[in-house]
């Protein structure tokens, strides 16, 4: 398989808008998960994730003109999209012709909906509109924002969403369909999304604590991220400097059940295996693991299991960032990518995992603290969804 | 595309005669504009309690994928890939309508866990204990377009020799009611409103129960005629063929003039001696519907006959010989698809 | 505390959606979980959902339905104890 060169990132997370921010807060240690305050529910004892934004202020950063019928997710979508294009050197209305747009997503506009919904039989067709807005309509708008892609996707595998859209992306690639594809995924928050996890009983009223033994959930967190994707060929043509390698990739299904891991992990054993060996790479030759770690008994269990499966005694520094963002779900594996790319790739600092104090039984010790003991070159990140959807992503160093 | 890939079984389960292709001599018609699927006996093939969490949609996809294997004699596909816009959609309206009405109290996790697309392609990993690739496209009028594009990439990389690939989609009537106001569905005169279950199986092994061959296909948004005449004919190029040697089309034209208007304009300007064909009049329109195009094409390839009902009254062409068949999908003459298939 | 056994298996089947199963065929002193009836977490969830519904019982915590739930007979004498409707 021929490497793929990552050539731009854009974010926006709980911790920040734009690179710098968010990496400026994983150096300093400071949490973006707090007590609910832009979205609206009734469940305001659950602290959450959320981009410190109103949806007006993120218009304004776009410049769209208020009141903005776009929603938050969207709206998300395009601040990450614009500072991932911009920072490839592609600009707006010139989109590269082979330049296609894969985006996950899960709740799509129902932040929309949610709060529309009383009305949405009353009024008229823009009411059914907002009602019948799915995700490929949410995909489009935020890709419109910026002109003409080759082609407009939507993948949504639930947790692993961004890193399967990413993983589609790099086959395109491959496969000559495309010399550059934005790859990522976007999730707000939303009463839908909130009260599914809440019925699932596996929310922290705390901030979470992956890999403690007294973890008790996670907090659902908000936010988008991109990848610019691009081949060799067009990485020369275009004269551009990549930030990293995606080496390899794997996808693979626990099969066990619809929203819990099995216990020794088999899916995500799987995905990380094969995507070691897409990289032709060892598992000593991975230098830190940005875990899944949602902060639920039930995965880090299950993760912390596949993950000994796979390293046995020499389980390299591992991490999960969702102490920072929260659980941002179907936009977690793209944000976690591009997290992991400029701390630990870029700027060689290990992102450690915040509220860690009492190891679990046969667990996983996380970093706690962020020098690495040795160069890191190649990293792993992990994105497990429901039904067993896992998947993985090696990540290196670019000699370009 | 570089490897041959063969569609080696296909099933579908709609208002035609399920988990069957009676519709080519029996084909059911309808005046209604929203028309559900006809179930199969479920209760054949899953036992109650396994079918405890699913609601119909699930079950269908499961009966059909479950038959598509059993044909194949094929236990473990190398891939499950799903397309479906909307997925478990009842689920996803029951679960919105009890949180706005129960003040966000007392709901079910199961309405949730099924709302979420990926489900029906993770269930039907679960039931069949497959650990293989598995994803899901959820993108509207292309979705099911999008999961085959994915299969074919991974044949052609070499990573898998057969895929499980699938179109799922459901309607309720309060939805319907929602989309018919947004203008997409339930339009007077149109192809009625239905519910998709496509399932079927990829190889890339020829063997003599294979239903036809996919040479080639394309996605694209094209930034005008002339950039989508390039990518169609690259495509053709690439499948060895051109616009000449194109035996009919199978349009996904569902007699509404604001979504025909596409087709016909697209048809007129580079196809106007082909012979056109239609499916949505038997298997009605929904996001998925692509799916029963490709389906369609399939057994007609197969039986290499073509039902008088499934030519486009608008074009008094008839096909001569069957050598091959070009699907088209679009949606608001924005995304296209085309996919060229061959008799074996 | 028999109709409330009764009443209990019926609501359990429709929370459930156990088709085929009658409520004679529930022996209210067998586990319901882990052998038995074949139930799982999610099913867990939806009985936690019926306390609160029917007998505006709150179990906060999913570890606490494991004791609860450990067969109809517990559940009845739980709710019995505790119900608020």
């Amino acid at each position: 398989m021929k490497p793929i060169y990552i050539t731009g990132a854009g974010i926006i997370s709980a911790v920040g808008c734009g690179v710098m921010e968010n990496i400026e807060s994983l150096k300093k240690g400071e949490t973006g998960i707090g007590p609910m305050h832009y979205l609206r529910s009734r469940h305001t004892d659950i602290p959450v994730g959320e981009v410190k934004q109103t949806n007006d202020e993120l218009a304004e950063r776009l410049n769209i003109t208020l009141p903005t019928t776009f929603g938050r997710g969207a709206l998300l979508g395009m601040v990450a999209l614009k500072e991932a294009l911009e920072s490839a050197s592609i600009l707006p209305g010139q989109i590269p012709k082979r330049t296609h747009f894969v985006s996950a997503t899960t709740v799509g506009g129902m932040d929309r909906r949610e709060l529309n919904y009383s009305n949405e039989k009353k009024c008229g067709k823009w009411g059914a509109e907002i009602a019948t807005y799915n995700c490929g309509d949410f995909t489009s708008d935020i890709a419109e924002r910026f002109g003409t892609f080759s082609s407009v996707q939507t993948v949504s595998t639930a947790c692993s969403a961004a890193t399967n859209a990413i993983i589609t992306g790099a086959n395109m690639i491959n496969c000559a369909i495309a010399d550059i594809v934005v790859a990522g995924g976007v999730e707000s928050l939303s009463m839908f999304h909130l009260n599914g996890f809440n019925t699932l009983m596996i929310l922290d009223r705390e901030q979470c604590k992956p890999f403690d033994a007294n973890r008790a959930g996670l907090n659902l967190g908000e936010g988008a991220a991109y990848l610019i994707l691009e081949s060799a060929e067009s990485v020369r043509k275009r004269g551009v400097t990549p930030i990293a390698i995606l080496s390899g990739w794997g996808n693979a299904c626990d099969a066990h059940h619809q929203t819990a891991s099995s216990p020794n992990g088999e899916g995500a054993y799987r995905a990380m295996k094969e995507a070691l060996e897409a990289a032709g790479l060892q598992p000593c030759d991975i230098d830190y693991i940005n875990a899944h770690g949602t902060g639920t008994p039930n995965n880090d269990q299950s993760e912390s299991e596949a993950v000994k499966r796979l390293f046995g005694e020499n389980i390299p520094p591992l991490s999960s960032t969702k102490s920072f963002t929260g659980h941002t779900t179907s936009a977690s594996g793209s944000i976690e990518a591009v997290l992991s790319i400029y701390a630990a790739l870029k700027e060689q600092f290990l992102p450690v995992n915040l509220n860690w104090n009492t190891p679990m039984e046969e667990g996983i010790i996380p970093v706690t603290s962020s020098k690495s003991k040795r160069e890191i070159a190649h990293i792993m990140t992990n994105a497990f969804g429901f039904g067993g959807n896992d998947s993985c992503l090696i990540l290196s160093r670019s000699n370009l | 595309m570089n490897k041959s890939v063969f569609i080696r079984s296909a099933q579908q389960i709609s208002f035609q005669q399920p988990l069957s292709n009676e519709w080519m001599s029996s084909p059911i018609f309808t005046t209604q504009s929203l028309v559900k699927s006809l179930n199969p006996q479920f209760k054949d093939y899953l036992s109650p309690l396994e079918a405890r969490r699913m609601g119909g949609l699930q079950k269908r996809a499961l009966v059909a994928t479950l038959k598509v294997l059993k044909e194949c004699n094929l236990e473990h596909p190398d891939a499950i890939i799903t397309g479906t816009a909307l997925g478990n959609l009842i689920c996803t309206e029951q679960f919105l309508e009890s949180m706005i009405e129960n003040g966000e109290q007392m709901l079910s996790p199961t309405h949730f866990m099924q709302s979420t697309h990926n489900t029906i392609g993770s269930a039907l990993a679960i039931y069949t204990h497959n650990h293989g690739y598995n994803t899901t496209y959820c993108h509207s009028q292309m979705s099911f377009d999008l999961a085959l594009q994915d299969a074919l990439m991974q044949m052609d990389l070499g990573k898998i020799s057969n895929a499980l690939v699938g179109a799922f989609e459901e309607i309720e009537d309060g939805y319907f009611g929602l989309l018919q106001k947004s203008g997409y569905i339930g339009v007077h005169g149109m192809d009625p409103c239905s519910e998709v279950t496509v399932s079927m199986l990829l190889t890339s092994i020829a063997e003599k129960e294979n239903l036809c061959r996919i040479a080639g296909m394309c996605i694209c948004r094209p930034q005008g005629i002339d950039d989508l005449v390039e990518q169609l004919d690259a495509m053709l190029q690439k499948a060895g063929a051109n616009r000449t040697t194109i035996s009919a089309i199978l349009s996904g034209k569902n007699s509404n003039p604001s979504c025909d208007n596409y087709y016909n304009e697209l048809l007129d300007t580079l196809f106007p001696k082909v012979p056109t064909l239609k499916y949505k009049q038997i298997f009605g329109e929904n996001f998925t519907a692509s799916a029963f195009g490709l389906y369609c094409a399939a057994n007609c390839l197969k039986e290499n006959y073509i039902p008088e009902f499934l030519y486009d009254p608008c074009r008094n062409l008839r096909c001569n010989e069957i050598s091959n068949i070009l699907l088209v999908n679009q949606e608001r003459g924005k995304d296209y698809s085309f996919i060229l298939v061959q008799k074996i | 505390m028999e109709e409330l056994i009764q009443q209990l298996k019926e609501e359990i089947i429709k929370a459930l959606n156990l088709e085929d199963v009658k409520p004679e065929d529930i022996d209210p002193a067998a586990p319901l979980f882990g052998s038995g009836l074949g139930l799982d977490s999610i099913d867990a969830l939806e009985l936690i959902v019926l306390m609160e519904r029917k007998y505006g019982i709150k179990l906060k915590d999913p570890s606490k339905g494991k004791e609860v739930f450990e067969s109809v007979n517990v559940m009845a004498d739980y709710i019995m104890k505790n119900r608020t409707k």
